[in-house]
């Protein structure tokens, strides 16, 4: 009889389909595929913007690009902090770009600050808001967020930070909101179940919990509904959007922080875990070999690496940062000249980046980071409203692990286009990050549109 | 003449007092033999022994020994005075030799080259009482009797033979045999010399022999403690402390270097084992004894070095042929569990090493047991000489084998389910599972034979034959069809494990049956399909052991065919349902009937084929072939379908959704783990560490099975590795669409192992007997222990008289969400497939999607058509917004009439304390989408559900009025009729479009689709008020397929002889029936 072996196959079938299974632990997906490949065949999408101010007699704007050749109808809704909406279309033609100006909608209803949505029949169009001095710019969502957090906020002052929350669903939606400093962390009352209407726009300012504080970190839970959030920064004058991110992370990339003469770069983090993290901040500033700086920053506390400027980092242009942390951390750069800052959030790897220059200044720097070890290969593109057609710009150009170089190097005549390009990589390792013309140099870091 | 007999010494080692040495000495004066010579060793105290020794054997030698160093020391003593002898005869002083002892014993020394031989030993008092016909003993040193207790001695151990250990008393060694092994070991003072003499004599190759016709009456006063032990050394020491010791050392030292390893690791578990009984049941002596020994062995290690270089220059034997003369196994457990088994623990812990409870076994021996007691009429008689060590073999466990037993305990376990289910009977039941309120009876048929279903966006598929199936069930509980659940519930799994009970009838007895019957019932799936009001799985728990019985003796099983079948007899005639193709429609019926409550059965009743054959591809069955089995599988599967014909269209047209019907794919995040699946659990019941008790102690009783039942054992192991695998693959979604009901999967799963125990159960009483003692008997042990410890959790489970059902539903919680307006409405029910309440499609893996009409599922939502249809708007809507391709969901399910969408994430709300329910969430993607949706609002969250309102719902049923574009709900929602608009347009989410038809005053309305799915209706601007109805104009082909299918089964069933029977209905006059004369070998 050969029962040994029967039984023994039994065994090892059942064994090995047991490992097998308990080796993958499946997880409940909760991300909703973003980007223009989803978009170019969605049958709607939406966009949503916030921290639009007309504060100061320069009004924000935003600005919606068509990536399709076909033309979108965008059904457009503007929302004022003083509860007024308003509705209109616009017929946007393929590769094409409009821009609206909230506070002139609204004019005379004395709306300070606003929160736009627009539907889209069908896919492919992104927009982004940028502040009234064009010194800042994020993109619009196009979905809701039910996580927030970012860092970097100042309230002392000269300064005033808040949350520009926007809820652009039917349902209402509440937040808790919490606030980590370098004494440590709070949970304002007034901070814990705000309420948002559907379809209204608020503020959360910070400085009326956090008082005369620099490089204040918060979190938002969502606790029903979705939302968009930016946080906006108002540094003696200087305005700044921080787009901030839905997850902590171990690992942040900011390719083009400055290290100019009078000009600050700093490394802002904030530590929304309950385990100290141990941040290590490599510089890569070519030719030169700087030792790593790292910081302590204790559970819900922020901590500060100074870039520029930092004795130990000559003033050689663009400095490439890289943070790494053995827990996730929150990270912002702020960047400034003088006493003024502005906050940028860093760039989350991906595959393909669009470029645009929504505010005409041209770009100072543009690079490109590979952020693996293994070389990635670059194609380019770019949009034009003259022509209906994409048109290839580069293809194969391998960018080596760990390497960053300048989109003109990769691409002499992105100079004198104003044409929207897309860059796409063979692996979602890719960052991309410019800086607008500004003096000392790259002190306006602008984040680029995701071109998935 | 000179003799030419070898010289033999008979030394007579004495001790104490001696109460037996005149008698002893006397003997052996009285011998035949003429070389004998007489030497007596006074060991210690010798007071009066030469005076003694001279009074009864004056020409014997007498050797004072200053010191009582032991027996073995006093022979070695006396092996060095005497030269020229031949053998050595080592006496205690308390035996009694015959006189031609000594003679037959080196008689059988030279006739079988021996180098040890012992007598036949009987009892002192009664020679009739056999002690000893020489004793083996296994690989840990412990001895065993070649007797049983008490055994009368008939001449049945006359038979010269080897044995393992020629016990102390009376022992003829030869002396060259007993110079090389260097005589005994002077450690050994007392208790294991002769072990240890003899384990080394078999290791140096000597034979060791039983000369039985040689007999010696032997008191055993220092065995028996009637003597006190006075040797040096042994003061403080019990017996057990020798006697373990000793085993210890002579194991330690009687191995090679391999072998001692393992025998020492193993005898070291065992012995922590045997230590915490001890302690358990206060037996410090006992654990002394164990523990002393070892730290006695750890002392003498010097010596235990010593002998080992000694005995490896004796080595002949290997260690493998030394074993092989041994017992198998450990003798000590299989007496302790065999003891345990039948006799209760006080019982099972005093069965080791002989101490008191030994000694009153001798009493009561001495006492009771003798010549006369042999005859005696006595049943108590037989009660003590079954007792104490005997074989299992020889008297299997009584333990519930009579029938009053049996029929007593079941109807225990009956009330004690009864008791369980007692809140089944009457109260409410709520919207879990399936166990939406079913229609009436009427109702239920028609939605058999109807043309169309409201599922979805509507449906013109057949019907189910599930309605069929419980449309005819309903007629035998007089059309209450509220009873059907309840029923399902209480009696699903008593019907199933009677199954059990059947599947296992040529295979086990009663006993084994009604434990096998128990495990089923006790196995954590049963429960959990009532807590979570399975009902359909239900059904197969109840109907898949009979299935299973019927395909094994299609598949000629061994011992599944007992009676061969029928002769062939013409359809329709008495005795058909006895032939081989009778039994094959029962089966077809059997699995129709199944599959019709849950298709994913003809996967099971698959595996149930595939695994016969794959362990037939291993493990032949004599006389049976594999060949054929896909055929007959593929005969089975084709009868079904076309039993179920209205689902096989529904099937055939379902497409790429084709394999839905046997269960739409799960969430692989809320799907239990590989870990619970072995346990069988789907669920809260079963998922703590008992659980694994029932898969453990079917394992065990896999490995017991002999015989016709391990072929048995071997099919249905395969089929329960097969269907934790394919559940295992099922659950991570690994076989794309293909995802038959995980739970039906786990169905066979327990019954496969149910089946096992009672497999276990029958090998404990057939098999084990014929294995010698060893792991097998261990895992015995352990499976019963864990089978009955495995039941205890259902006591718990009693208290609430539902089974946990929960007493409330995250559905009827809702009912307050539906809108009451006009037009009637539609709710989208999103979740995953196990919580859902109702029959639906898949939409990806863990999330199905389900309409109901009108408020909350009923008995119309219990059985979907795989084949969505039109009702693919519904599933590619929530696909586009899982994408994030639409922020505009509700429009897209507007003409749906969807005013609600339901996200599930349990069927019943978390009542801390007061309903446990497993929380299987929906996609997280699915909530992120919804949140983004500009139309849809949240209306309610909670960590079982999410409700959004669709803003843009308008109704199923809708106009437009002249000149607007917005739509406005009309109609009654339960007739679809009502006032109407002159020159409106009237558009009605209902599929197919081509079936309905809008009546305006009794004449129809043009209708144009425009593109969509939804019908549009244009109505005439005159007359100025008139009144509409949709009406369904549909040819009744699902009615005529339903008949067909009725029909069918009608025939079918008066095949069954009925035809027969029924003859004088058409004829008009009544059969004669003829009396069928028995033929020779009929059964």
């Amino acid at each position: 009889m050969r029962r040994v072996p029967l039984l023994l196959v039994v065994l090892v079938l059942v064994a090995a389909t047991g490992v097998v299974v308990s080796l993958r632990h499946p997880t409940n997906p909760s991300d909703l595929p973003s980007g223009l490949t989803v978009s170019s065949n969605a049958e709607s999408t939406a966009l949503y913007c916030t921290g639009i101010s007309s504060a100061r007699g320069a009004p924000g704007r935003v600005t919606f690009f068509n990536t399709s050749s076909s033309s979108r109808s965008l059904s457009v809704s503007v929302v004022s902090d003083k509860g007024n909406t308003y509705q209109g279309s616009i017929e946007l033609a393929g590769h094409s770009a409009q821009s609206i100006e909230p506070s002139v909608v609204d004019k005379g209803a004395a709306g300070e600050n606003f929160g736009v949505a627009v539907q889209i029949s069908g896919g492919g169009v992104v927009g982004e808001e940028i502040a009234g001095t064009s010194r800042t710019e994020v993109p619009c969502r196009a979905s809701g967020v039910t996580r927030w957090y970012a860092t970097g906020f100042d309230t002392s002052v000269g300064s005033s930070a808040y949350l520009s929350v926007y809820n652009p669903t039917a349902t209402a939606a509440v937040l808790n909101a919490s606030i980590y400093t370098a004494a440590g962390f709070f949970a304002p009352a007034s901070f814990q179940g705000v309420s948002v209407p559907a379809h209204t726009q608020t503020e959360i300012d910070l400085g009326t919990q956090v008082v005369n504080t620099a490089n204040v970190g918060v979190g938002v839970k969502v606790l029903r509904g979705s939302l968009e959030i930016v946080g906006v920064e108002s540094s003696a004058g200087t305005v700044s959007f921080e787009q901030g991110v839905s997850a902590a992370s171990n690992e942040a990339w900011l390719p083009n922080v400055t290290t100019a003469h009078s000009a600050t770069a700093q490394i802002r983090v904030a530590n929304p875990s309950d385990l100290p993290a141990e941040v290590t901040v490599d510089v890569a500033l070519s030719p030169y070999t700087i030792t790593p700086q790292t910081l302590s920053v204790s559970p819900f506390r922020t901590g500060v690496v100074v870039v520029t400027p930092n004795p130990a980092i000559p003033a050689a242009g663009y400095a490439n940062v890289t943070v790494h942390s053995n827990v996730p951390v929150v990270t912002s750069l702020a960047t400034g000249s003088g006493r003024s800052i502005a906050l940028s959030s860093p760039q989350t790897p991906s595959d393909a980046f669009l470029i645009r220059d929504f505010t005409g200044l041209g770009f100072d720097a543009e690079t490109l980071t590979n952020t693996s070890s293994r070389t990635i290969t670059l194609t380019t593109s770019s949009f034009s409203a003259t022509n209906p057609n994409v048109t290839a710009l580069t293809g194969g150009d391998r960018l080596d692990g760990g390497a960053t170089v300048r989109l003109s190097t990769l691409m002499p005549s992105v100079a004198t286009t104003h044409d929207a390009i897309l860059i796409t990589a063979s692996r979602p390792t890719l960052v991309v990050s410019m800086t607008l013309p500004s003096r000392p140099k790259g002190v306006n870091v602008v984040t680029p549109l995701d071109g998935r | 003449m000179d003799s030419r007999a070898p010289a033999v010494v008979a030394v007579i080692v004495t001790t104490g007092s001696g109460p037996g040495l005149e008698a002893t000495a006397a003997s052996l004066v009285a011998q035949n033999y003429e070389e004998l010579s007489l030497l007596v060793v006074a060991n210690g105290d010798a007071l009066h022994v030469p005076e003694r020794v001279a009074a009864v054997a004056p020409n014997a030698f007498v050797r004072v020994l200053e010191e009582n160093r032991g027996f073995g020391a006093a022979c070695n003593e006396a092996a060095l005075m005497v030269e020229g002898s031949a053998f050595f005869l080592f006496c205690h002083d308390d035996v009694r030799l015959e006189p031609d002892a000594v003679q037959l014993m080196v008689e059988a020394a030279y006739r079988t080259n021996a180098g040890v031989v012992t007598p036949k030993v009987v009892a002192y008092e009664d020679p009739l009482v056999l002690l000893h016909a020489g004793q083996t003993c296994d690989r840990f040193g412990v001895t065993r009797e070649r007797v049983e207790l008490g055994e009368i001695d008939h001449g049945q151990q006359d038979l010269e033979r080897d044995v393992f250990v020629a016990p102390g008393g009376v022992t003829l060694v030869r002396a060259d045999l007993f110079t090389t092994l260097r005589g005994f070991d002077p450690l050994i003072t007392l208790l294991g010399e002769d072990l240890d003499l003899c384990w080394r004599a078999q290791v140096a190759g000597a034979r060791i022999v039983v000369a039985p016709l040689a007999k010696v009456a032997h008191r055993e006063t220092i065995a028996t403690g009637e003597r006190a032990v006075t040797a040096i050394g042994t003061r403080r020491a019990s017996r057990q402390d020798l006697q373990r010791r000793h085993q210890l050392l002579v194991v330690a030292t009687g191995w090679g270097r391999r072998q001692v390893v393992w025998t020492l690791i193993a005898l070291f578990v065992i012995d922590i084992f045997e230590v915490a009984l001890a302690l358990v049941s206060r037996d410090l002596v006992r654990a002394g004894a164990v523990a002393g020994s070892w730290r006695w062995l750890i002392l003498q290690r010097r010596r235990v070095r010593q002998r080992r270089r000694q005995l490896r220059r004796l080595r002949v034997l290997s260690d493998a042929e030394l074993h092989r003369l041994q017992v198998g196994g450990a003798s000590r457990l299989k007496h302790f569990f065999v003891t345990l088994v039948r006799e209760g623990y006080d019982k099972a812990r005093g069965i080791l090493p002989p101490d008191e409870t030994l000694a009153a076994q001798h009493e009561t021996e001495a006492a009771g047991v003798g010549f006369a007691a042999a005859f005696s009429e006595d049943e108590e008689f037989d009660e003590i000489a079954e007792s104490g060590l005997l074989e299992l073999r020889t008297r299997p466990s009584r333990f519930m084998t009579s029938f009053r037993s049996q029929a007593a305990v079941v109807a225990f376990v009956a009330l004690l389910w009864l008791i369980g289910s007692r809140n089944l009977v009457a109260t409410h039941l709520p919207l879990v599972g399936r166990l939406a309120p079913l229609d009436s009876w009427w109702t239920t048929w028609r939605h058999f034979f109807a043309s169309w279903s409201s599922n979805g966006v509507g449906s013109g598929a057949p019907g189910m034959p599930g309605y069929g199936v419980l449309a005819f069930a309903g007629t035998f509980v007089f059309g209450r069809m509220g009873a059907l659940p309840r029923l399902a519930l209480i009696f699903a799994v008593p019907v199933g494990a009677v199954g059990v009970s059947r599947l296992l009838k040529d295979s086990a007895s009663n006993r084994a049956r009604i434990f096998g019957a128990f495990a089923y019932a006790a196995m954590p799936l049963g429960v959990n399909m009532i807590s979570q009001g399975r009902v359909d799985v239900l059904a197969v728990v109840a109907g898949l052991p009979y299935i299973m019985r019927r395909v094994f003796a299609l598949m000629d099983v061994p011992g599944f065919r007992p009676v061969p079948y029928g002769e062939p007899v013409p359809f329709g005639h008495r005795g058909w349902r006895t032939t081989e193709s009778g039994q094959r429609m029962v089966l077809i019926m059997l699995i129709a009937v199944v599959s019709a409550m849950a298709p994913a059965t003809l996967v099971v009743v698959a595996l149930v084929v595939v695994g016969v054959v794959v362990a037939r591809l291993f493990e032949p069955d004599p006389g049976r072939s594999y060949r054929g089995s896909f055929r007959f599988l593929g005969a089975l599967l084709l009868n079904v379908a076309i039993f179920l014909l209205p689902m096989t269209i529904d099937v055939f047209f379902a497409g790429r959704r084709a394999l839905e019907i046997f269960g739409l794919a799960r969430g692989p995040w809320s799907a239990p783990s590989f870990s619970l699946l072995l346990r069988d659990v789907d669920g809260t019941f079963g998922a703590s560490w008992w659980g694994w008790l029932l898969p453990g102690a079917a394992l065990f009783a896999l490995v017991l099975c002999r015989g016709e039942r391990r072929l048995v054992a071997s099919k249905v192991v395969v089929i329960a590795a097969l269907s934790v695998v394919l559940a295992a693959l099922v659950s991570r979604h690994w076989l794309g669409s293909f995802a038959p009901d995980l739970d039906v999967l786990l169905a066979l799963y327990a019954l496969a192992l149910a089946a096992l125990i009672g497999l276990g159960i029958a090998a404990l009483e057939h098999d084990l007997r014929d294995a010698g003692f060893g792991w097998r008997q261990f895992a015995a042990g352990l499976s019963v222990a864990t089978m009955l410890v495995a039941t205890l959790p259902f006591l718990a489970y009693f208290g609430s008289g539902r089974f946990d059902l929960p007493t409330s539903s995250v559905a009827e919680s809702l009912s307050a969400l539906a809108p009451s307006t006009a037009g009637g409405f539609r709710v989208l029910w999103l979740g995953d497939p196990s919580v859902v309440p109702l029959s639906g499609w898949s939409v990806a893996p863990g999330l199905e999607a389900a309409t109901s009409m009108n408020g909350l599922p009923g008995g119309a939502t219990l059985f979907n058509s795989p084949d969505s249809g039109t009702s693919d708007v519904i599933m590619q809507a929530v696909q586009s917004a899982l994408a994030g391709h639409t922020v505009r969901l509700g429009a897209l399910l507007a003409p749906a009439g969807i005013s609600t969408i339901v996200v599930m994430n349990s069927a019943a709300p978390e009542l801390t304390g007061v309903q446990n329910v497993p929380l299987h969430q929906a996609p997280g993607v699915l909530i992120t989408a919804l949140d983004n949706q500009s139309d849809l609002s949240l209306d309610l969250q909670t960590s079982s559900v999410e409700v959004f309102s669709n803003s843009l719902f308008h109704g199923i049923v809708a106009a437009t009025n002249p000149g607007t574009t917005s739509l406005s709900p009309i109609f009654s929602s339960s007739s679809f009729s009502g006032p109407l608009t002159a020159g409106s347009t009237v558009v009605a989410g209902l599929a197919p479009a081509g079936a309905f038809a809008l009546d305006v005053s009794g004449k129809a309305a043009s209708r144009s689709t425009l593109g969509s799915w939804t019908p549009f209706y244009n109505v005439a601007p005159a007359p100025s008020n008139p009144t509409g109805t949709i009406v369904l104009h549909q040819f009744p082909l699902n009615g005529l397929i339903a008949l067909f299918t009725l029909g069918m089964w009608g025939i079918v069933w008066l095949g069954f002889g009925w035809v027969h029977r029924l003859e004088w209905l058409f004829t008009g006059r009544r059969r004669v029936v003829t009396p069928r004369i028995p033929k020779e070998g009929d059964v």
